[in-house]
């Protein structure tokens, strides 16, 4: 593995000529490797959680499959709907979410590095939510503007302690950029040790950020037919779905580099290792989640995140920044 | 009524809904996620069993009307059997009216259970929802060994019943209940507490005890609010003035109270079906009845899973009814859902129409009006056409 | 409490899953199951009993005694009894009715069809 770790190294020196940055976007860790980590995620979520209910999971095959028949079912759009914007925002939300991947460093260095990528990926992430809503809003259907206008009424109950919990580490790390948390735990206990409570409460924003269960009020199948996606059938039905799996590799891989120690540095065959096990770990507590609770309505969530969450969220900063003055 | 052009906003949920079991439209005008008023409009499982009835003989109405309702056949069977024996004065022996009662407890057990599984899928609580109905599968199998078939059991004759229950199916059955009763006292115990379920159901849909009253709800509705009606209690019929056994009720008023009666009410069959396979007489399985019932009217009632069931038939002479109505329980519970819709969020639009266990193709029946001079006769195709019509000038 | 199903949640990822792999496993039908419907035509006596208590019109009995020329002979009794299966109800009151036993239920429940013509079966004695 010598070779390996030399031309990483000389890659982080030099800059990355033109073919090795296509290769980062498109190849590893760029777009293929998300689309088969977040459809390999898919099902091992999918297979836990019918373990817990004492049932078979669907076949290892079964995300691939899915998103295969949907791209060759008919596509409809409603008679009112806005055209433009309906067939827009599927795209834009895919394509937010596909560019988080050029400030975080898996295994290699990432494409992009510089002080305040925090904030660049924390707002790169808020984009599908918005996008999500602009679907719906433009379908003009009673249940898809309900469920948009509940994804925004969400997205102002997790977003506050999501930010705050991505902050406690770059806090204590005294950098603003993603390499500078990975180099503070490579030197330093993981984070997670000092900031339990941050854990936890990034654990349940990403989950909210996610949009699953306790979280999924926007597309609460039962009651408003699947919100925002309720009008979207056909390629862009895939296209949402397929970015629903992607965030998920996405928010799993933040949560383990802000708490869990990253997976850069040393190894090549230990690092590679090391995300695949910390992505499923956290997926874990995720699928667990789901699998608990139940789905609560929206004015009890907001009041569930301003009232635990948040307070949470200021007591931890409060222990940071007492614990920086001792 | 829908959308007519005003600044109503009004969300339809139905016919077709994830969240309903069976078509029927609901119509909701909303404010924001507060739902201000509700209406109602059944009518979409209509099959026309109560003129079917009338061209066939008393056995084959039998299992027609056995088939009005997969989950409360045999409620349907039994009640039409009772009525039929009490035209005709015959006396069903002893050992038929308990195989009756065993059979009909198996049935509640089921229906209460996949009640359960569909509440908790309506919140969004899935992993209870699987639970439940894999538990559930208990009761089915041990139906399947009684009569031969796991929905539509067919084991009502009129004079009595069609098969009996031997020792070691007897054996079986109880097995099945001990297993039944341990996962019960799992659910009332950890699956049911937990916080996220309470706090969907806790609260929501009041219906007090005076509305309850006033507005003829039925059954666990009722029961769910303090109201303690039960047809097993207040009108025995079968074996059941013979067995001992309490009527649940609950003083909550809201779905949690409703909840609390059906799993109270389900660990109250266990002991009965337990009671009545200890004591059951050997007697004979059922009388021999002549094929034609004399003139007659007759009301007979029974306690389905979700509230009393009413059957009237009118016989006159020969071997085919002449008139039977079915009431079904949930038409009685039209009113209160309707009531309890009102004034809650669009979220607790699931949870408050599955509280009251609806079983609309039980309900749906006709009323004809008639007037002079407005009978004509339409087509396939130009009854197919108004209906498209009907619907396109409803929507606008 | 919050979280109340986690123990048995956890519990159940190390039990076999409740799931039935149909069609590779069956469950086997209990005795008496009222599945198929069957005629022994041999024993018929053509009181049609079972035709007239049927509810869903599923089982016609005819008489096809061949009429013979002479009046005097009076040839073996012949009847064709058709069982319509895609009608059928599975009540069973056509067996129970039957005083010569004609009729009678396999356990046999996948009579699923793409043709509906093949669910009409006859017997001629």
């Amino acid at each position: 593995m010598g070779s390996a770790e030399q031309i990483r190294d000389r890659l982080v020196q030099e800059k990355m000529p033109i073919a090795a940055k296509l290769f980062y976007l498109l190849i590893f860790p760029g777009f293929l490797f998300l689309v088969f980590y977040g459809l390999m995620l898919e099902w091992i979520d999918r297979k836990l959680i019918a373990k817990f209910q004492n049932r078979m999971g669907p076949p290892w095959f079964q995300p691939l499959a899915d998103f295969i028949k949907l791209f060759v079912k008919e596509d409809t759009v409603p008679a009112k709907a806005d055209r433009l914007m309906f067939a827009l925002a599927p795209v834009v939300a895919l394509a937010a979410v596909l560019t988080t991947i050029a400030f975080i460093p898996v295994i290699v260095p990432a494409l992009y590095s510089f002080p305040g990528d925090v904030v660049i990926v924390a707002y790169l992430l808020m984009v599908p939510t918005f996008a999500l809503f602009l679907g719906g809003w433009y379908s003009v259907s009673y249940f898809a503007s309900i469920g948009a206008m509940r994804a925004v009424l969400l997205l102002f109950s997790y977003e506050v302690p999501l930010l705050m919990s991505l902050l406690g580490p770059a806090i204590l790390a005294g950098s603003w950029s993603i390499e500078g948390i990975i180099a503070f735990q490579a030197s330093h206990p993981w984070i997670i040790l000092y900031q339990p409570i941050g854990f936890i409460v990034c654990l349940i924003a990403v989950v909210g950020k996610l949009e699953r269960v306790p979280f999924d009020i926007p597309e609460a199948e039962t009651e408003i037919v699947e919100g925002p996606l309720c009008e979207y059938s056909g390629k862009k039905l895939a296209l949402y779905r397929l970015m629903f799996d992607i965030e998920a590799v996405i928010g799993a891989a933040l949560i383990s580099i802000f708490y869990l120690g990253g997976f850069y540095g040393g190894n090549i065959l230990w690092t590679a290792l090391s995300f695949i096990i910390k992505t499923l770990i956290i997926l874990f507590l995720i699928s667990l989640v789901k699998a608990v609770l139940g789905r609560i309505r929206i004015d009890q969530m907001i009041g569930f995140c301003w009232k635990y969450l948040v307070p949470a969220a200021i007591f931890q900063f409060l222990l940071i920044i007492l614990a920086r003055l001792i | 009524m829908h959308n007519s052009g005003n600044n109503d906003i009004r969300i339809p949920v139905g016919p077709q809904h994830p969240a309903l079991k069976e078509p029927e439209f609901f119509s909701f005008k909303v404010e924001g996620e507060k739902v201000l008023e509700a209406d109602v409009r059944l009518g979409y499982s209509h099959r026309g069993i109560e003129k079917g009835c009338e061209d066939r003989n008393y056995i084959q109405a039998l299992y027609l009307v056995e088939r009005i309702c997969g989950i409360c056949s045999h409620s349907h069977a039994t009640v039409f059997a009772q009525g039929v024996e009490e035209l005709l004065g015959a006396e069903i022996p002893k050992r038929a009216a308990y195989i009756r009662v065993i059979v009909g407890e198996l049935e509640r057990l089921h229906s209460h259970m996949l009640w359960l599984g569909v509440a908790a899928h309506e919140v969004g609580y899935d992993t209870m929802f699987m639970y439940a109905w894999r538990d559930r599968e208990i009761a089915m199998d041990l139906l399947e060994i009684v009569t031969g078939n796991r929905v539509n059991y067919s084991i009502n004759t009129i004079g009595g019943v069609r098969r009996d229950i031997p020792r070691d199916i007897a054996g079986k059955i109880k097995d099945g209940i001990k297993s039944i009763e341990e996962r019960l006292n799992y659910y009332v115990k950890s699956a049911l507490g937990e916080k996220t379920f309470i706090m969907r159901v806790e609260g929501v849909g009041v219906l007090p005890y005076t509305t309850a009253r006033k507005l003829g709800a039925a059954g666990p509705t009722a029961r769910g609010s303090g109201v303690p009606d039960d047809v097993r209690k207040d009108d025995p019929y079968a074996a059941y003035a013979e067995i001992p056994f309490n009527v649940v009720t609950s003083d909550k008023c809201d779905v949690l109270g409703r909840t609390l009666v059906r799993v109270g009410e389900m660990l109250e069959s266990c002991k009965i079906i337990k009671y009545a396979l200890d004591n059951m007489p050997d007697t004979p399985l059922s009388v021999k009845t002549s094929r034609r019932v004399p003139e007659g009217e007759v009301f007979s009632r029974y306690e389905t899973p979700r509230g009393e069931l009413i059957h009237y038939i009118k016989s006159n002479g020969t071997d085919k009814p002449e008139r039977v109505k079915v009431r079904a329980p949930s038409l009685g519970n039209v009113a209160p859902v309707k009531y309890m819709l009102e004034n809650y969020f669009i979220a607790d639009i699931p949870i408050i129409l599955a509280a009251i266990d609806p079983c609309f193709s039980c309900a749906d029946r006709m009323v004809k009006v008639t007037e002079p001079d407005h009978e004509h006769v339409m087509t396939w195709e130009a009854l197919s056409k108004y209906g498209i019509d009907w619907y396109k000038k409803k929507c606008q | 409490m919050l979280g109340a199903l986690i123990p048995e949640s956890l519990r159940q990822l190390f039990k076999k899953a409740a799931t039935n792999l149909y069609p590779a496993e069956k469950f086997p039908t209990p005795a008496g199951f009222r599945g198929k419907l069957v005629a022994d035509v041999s024993k018929c006596i053509g009181c049609k009993i079972c035709s007239r208590d049927c509810s869903a019109e599923a089982i016609v009995v005819d008489n096809v005694t061949p009429a013979s020329a002479d009046a005097a002979e009076k040839p073996a009794k012949k009847f064709r009894i058709t069982i319509y299966l895609d009608r059928c109800v599975y009540c069973g009151q056509c067996v129970e009715g039957c005083p010569t036993k004609v009729l009678s239920m396999l356990p046999d429940h996948e009579l699923a069809s793409y043709d509906r013509s093949s669910l009409k079966t006859e017997y001629i004695s």
